[in-house]
């Protein structure tokens, strides 16, 4: 460095003419380098232009073509094969979005998870909100038993953007979701997706119907009932979507104990397969028939609290009966066979409790609602022991045996 | 200089050539001294525009280099390198026997990486890098790493914008001291350019070039490393150099397979420079006759190694880099990508070939990174993060351990990846790596290459680490008579006499301090009157403010004039803290060199 002394003193001093004269002259040459440096510099420039841009075509060609045989491969079923493209396209031209998702997805379907799940990451980095992104690495990372980061991405796919079809996009990928969550067991999480999904799709009957499917196996028949109503109410339904709909709802009523409902649903169903012959093949209406008829059975043996007492009483007996019969039944069975356990002693006991009743009438019972609340939860154990101890019923049997598995649900 | 240094040392001319070439044809034939006059501020001003200049022309320059490379690469090996194809043995092996005969009769400057010629110009040739050198190396570093040696483009980039620099200064006609600065300028352009990674490049340049934050020269470097980034980025675009996946810390007991890695990064580093500690002297040992064709051999080899199924060790490795940061390999594959790498840089960079030692240790610590992680990820499935994680984190840990560049390694790490969320584990496993390295390794690499062509350069990481002994560490307490400056010459005196000291220490006016030797004493008593105070009668002078934290060469400059030098506090203005006299200040460094033996 110049010592700042040295400076100061030659400023102390005028510079003479000569010195003025050969310091413009410096001054000038000074310029002219500089000048003539910038235009080397701009001459390098454009020479360099043309060396880089002749290259970038070149590999432009190259890593096209190698695209391309990777799209080929991947169209006759070679995900291998397009991985080797795809990734020689990709070190042409490194970070390329398109190819590197080409790729991810290659990895993909040839199960190379990890590689997958790497390069969409990397994608994913650089569009965190794009919701197919998202979807991808959700469906990776179930293959990979992450649960946790599975769902996120599934959630952020919902919310992420979609170019195009986004509100079908976003309702496949909830129910896809949903069924993920059904099959970790949590479905309370899955019915909520699902509800959403409802409120999304009031007006398509064919989305409703698959949300209500999938209520159902979630576990949540209400909801289900609800949806499948609201298809069979549905003015833009198709016979056979009514048709199931209003069969499957009536499956719901009977899972929920509302057989009247049920009852009422197959009866608009037999209407209904009347108007429209073509939608139900003869073996779901006989099939049909014979649940409506069970249903109707069912109905007279309820007893029902809206009845009057009297009917409510003869219900009750009528039940009695037919349950005491089967006791009496089943304990003769159980005699012959000489199996004696824990059931058949408190079938015997139970058979003890009936005698000590004594001979019960209408009037004894319809003036005594505890003896006939004490009636019917006999009725109902005997029901359920003698299932035990003789194997499934049948007629009326099976329909009390219905009713005493859901007492307090039935209608 | 020995015959090996002369073959190796890349200015082309001796230190008095470079020193006539540069004091000779000035603008007009003036001298330093009648620039200096007529024009004070030229050389400041010029430095800096310069500075820009040598910025763009090395972006540009560095942005042909890497083009060359890449076209040369498609010319000589195909788009996409395969295993057994015939071109892989040949190109190198062919292209190493040109490239070893364009060394030996036309660009004998042009061997090794470039690093340790620009320092060498820097601290021996006075920043003269001759044209000749710097064509050289661009045309037999392209062909070398394009034919797909195991060598990369950063450090001949970086003496590629240090010979830019020293051309143009010399055109320029700036002064010797400008010139020799203006080498680390271009430099740090080169390098910034090649890595697309400014601040690394201007780290890298002052940890290993020239070895000090220097005021003079860090305005100029940082301007040039921007102007080149700015170059390149207009041709290569904004992105890092690596396209690196989500980078997440899942759990802090990650850390451990992270300190992990640096410990396997540090003793891979420590192999890698052993390797090159044998093999390049016992090639150099070799007669002059076969120097020429050990580029051929080692192309052959590392072609062979490609050849028989992985031609991922050859060239730069950009692409594998990338490959394993998105977790494409197993990681027994990248465990030996790693070795065979470190196997394929040491033959080709030990037979002379012309090319760099960046690239393959990022491509060695991005192995080893993702080796580790792919293991971490099969023993701890959930508490590991993304391999591509690792393998950034192995490139820092290798750059710290190899190149023993601790704080470029993790500037570097963030600069060419754009993540900064990666901070803890890379500064762990780089501490750990760089420890490692140092304890096992002595000497640093570039050292080791130095000395191995019969250089003494400045070691960086010696000049780090070296303690500054500063005037506390020499100081003395005053025991003696403290005179004030109202005193009479003749009081002073017969308390000298009483005491029996040969030096007065007199406060004067102000706070100052006077030292008066007995002899000098003498001589005022004589001519001073009876009523006269001593501070009226001493010269003009008074000793300068030495406060006890300066460093102790400050006070060389002050012993021919005064014996003894009286230290103040800085706080109370005047108050004396001690004393230093010449022979404690020669007995305190005598100390300090002895206990640093």
């Amino acid at each position: 460095m110049i010592p700042t002394l040295t400076r100061s003193v030659s400023r102390m001093q005028p510079l003479t003419p000569a010195e003025r004269n050969l310091r413009r002259k410096l001054i000038f040459q000074d310029t002219l380098s500089l000048l003539s440096l910038m235009g080397i510099s701009i001459l390098i420039a454009v020479l360099t232009y043309f060396f880089f841009h002749s290259f970038r075509e070149h590999r432009s060609v190259l890593e096209k073509r190698w695209f391309a045989r990777g799209e080929q491969a991947l169209a006759v079923g070679n995900p291998k094969g397009a991985v080797q493209d795809f990734r020689s396209a990709l070190a042409l031209s490194t970070a390329n979005p398109t190819y590197e998702l080409a790729l991810a997805e290659a990895l993909a379907d040839a199960n190379r998870n990890v590689e997958a799940f790497a390069y969409f990451s990397s994608l994913h980095d650089a569009k965190p909100g794009d919701g197919y992104l998202n979807l991808q690495l959700a469906r990776l990372a179930v293959k990979r038993n992450d649960s946790r980061q599975a769902i996120d991405f599934y959630r952020n796919a919902l919310t992420g953007l979609w170019y195009g079809q986004g509100t079908e996009r976003r309702f496949q990928i909830r129910l896809e979701l949903a069924k993920y969550l059904m099959s970790l067991g949590r479905t309370l999480e899955a019915q909520g997706d699902l509800l959403a999904a409802e409120g999304n799709s009031l007006d398509n009957p064919a989305k409703l119907l698959e949300i209500a499917d999938l209520l159902r196996q979630a576990g949540d028949p209400s909801d289900a009932w609800t949806a499948y109503r609201r298809v069979e109410l549905h003015a833009g339904a198709k016979p056979p979507q009514v048709l199931q709909a209003t069969l499957a709802g009536a499956q719901m009523s009977i899972a929920l104990g509302q057989y009247k409902r049920a009852a009422l649903a197959l009866e608009r169903y037999e209407a209904r397969a009347r108007q429209h012959p073509e939608a139900s093949t003869a073996e779901k209406k006989q099939s049909v028939q014979r649940q409506l008829a069970q249903l109707q059975r069912l109905l007279q043996l309820i007893p029902a609290d809206t009845l009057p007492p009297r009917q409510h009483a003869e219900r009750v007996l009528m039940d009695r009966n037919i349950a005491h019969k089967r006791s009496l039944s089943c304990a003769a069975q159980m005699q012959a066979a000489s199996t004696p356990n824990e059931d058949s002693t408190s079938l015997a006991v139970l058979e003890a409790q009936w005698k000590q009743l004594g001979p019960m009438t209408v009037e004894k019972l319809a003036n005594d609602p505890a003896l006939q609340q004490t009636l019917i939860a006999w009725t109902n154990q005997t029901e359920v022991l003698t299932e035990k101890l003789c194997g499934s019923p049948s007629g009326d049997d099976a329909l009390l045996l219905k009713l005493a598995q859901v007492p307090d649900k039935s209608e | 200089m020995n015959d090996t240094v002369s073959s190796t040392i890349q200015t082309g001319v001796t230190g008095d050539a470079a020193a006539s070439v540069v004091a000779n044809g000035g603008p007009f034939e003036l001298s330093d001294p009648e620039i200096n006059r007529i024009a004070p501020t030229r050389g400041d001003r010029l430095f800096l525009v310069l500075s820009i200049f040598i910025g763009c022309l090395s972006g540009l320059l560095v942005v042909c280099f890497r083009i060359s490379i890449e076209w040369l690469q498609v010319l000589l090996l195909g788009s996409v390198p395969h295993p057994g194809q015939y071109r892989l043995l040949m190109a190198p092996m062919l292209v190493g026997l040109i490239v070893g005969l364009l060394v030996k009769y036309f660009f004998p400057q042009a061997k090794g990486s470039g690093i340790n010629q620009t320092k060498a110009a820097l601290y021996i040739y006075n920043g003269y890098i001759s044209a000749r050198t710097m064509m050289g190396k661009f045309i037999t570093s392209a062909l070398a790493i394009g034919s797909g040696h195991s060598l990369g483009p950063e450090d001949p980039s970086l003496q590629i914008g240090a010979g830019i620099a020293s051309l143009i200064g010399r055109r320029l006609h700036l002064s010797r001291e400008r010139l020799r600065l203006f080498a680390p300028v271009g430099a740090a352009a080169g390098l910034a350019a090649a890595f697309n990674a400014p601040i690394s490049a201007i780290l890298f340049v002052i940890e290993e070039v020239i070895g000090a934050w220097s005021a003079a020269v860090l305005g100029s470097v940082v301007l040039a490393a921007v102007s080149s980034v700015v170059v390149a980025r207009a041709f290569w675009g904004p992105q890092p150099m690596f396209h690196i996946p989500a980078v997440t810390l899942r759990d802090n007991r990650e850390l451990l397979a992270y300190a992990a890695l640096g410990v396997v990064g540090g003793f891979a580093a420590v192999l890698f420079s052993r390797l090159l500690g044998v093999l390049r002297p016992w090639l150099h040992s070799l007669s002059k006759s076969t120097q020429a064709f050990q580029p051929a051999v080692a192309g052959l080899l590392v072609g062979g190694i490609g050849f028989f199924g992985f031609p991922q060790v050859m060239g730069a490795g950009y692409e594998t880099i990338d490959h394993a940061m998105h977790g494409e390999y197993l990681w027994h594959v990248l465990l030996a990508l790693a070795l065979l790498k470190i196997l394929a840089t040491t033959l080709s960079f030990s037979s002379g070939t012309p090319g760099g030692m960046f690239a393959p240790t990022l491509f060695i610590g991005a192995m080893l990174g993702a080796s580790v992680g792919s293991v971490a990820k099969i023993l701890f499935p959930h508490l590991t993060g993304s391999v591509g994680s690792y393998a950034l984190v192995g490139m820092g840990v290798l750059f710290a351990a190899f190149l023993r560049v601790p704080l470029t390694s993790v500037f570097m790490v963030f600069e060419v990846s754009g993540n900064y969320s990666i901070v803890v584990p890379v500064i762990l496993a780089n501490t750990i790596a760089y420890l490692i390295s140092r304890s096992l390794q002595p000497i640093p690499i570039f050292e080791q290459l130095t000395l191995q062509d019969g250089l003494v350069l400045p070691s960086m990481e010696e000049s780090r680490e070296e303690t500054t002994l500063r005037i506390e560490d020499a100081m003395q307490p005053f025991d003696g008579q403290i005179f004030s400056g109202t005193d009479s010459p003749a009081a002073v005196a017969t308390k000298l006499q009483q005491e029996k000291e040969d030096v007065a220490l007199i406060r004067c006016a102000e706070n100052r301090w006077y030292v008066l030797p007995a002899a000098d004493l003498a001589k005022i008593q004589a001519a001073a009157g009876a009523k006269q105070s001593i501070e009226g009668m001493l010269p003009e002078d008074r000793v300068p403010f030495l406060y006890p934290d300066l460093t102790l060469n400050e006070t060389l400059a002050y012993f021919t004039r005064w014996p003894l030098l009286p230290i103040v506090n800085r706080a109370v203005s005047g108050l004396l803290e001690g004393a230093v006299t010449q022979a404690d200040v020669l007995r305190c460094y005598e100390k300090h060199v002895h206990g640093y033996k």
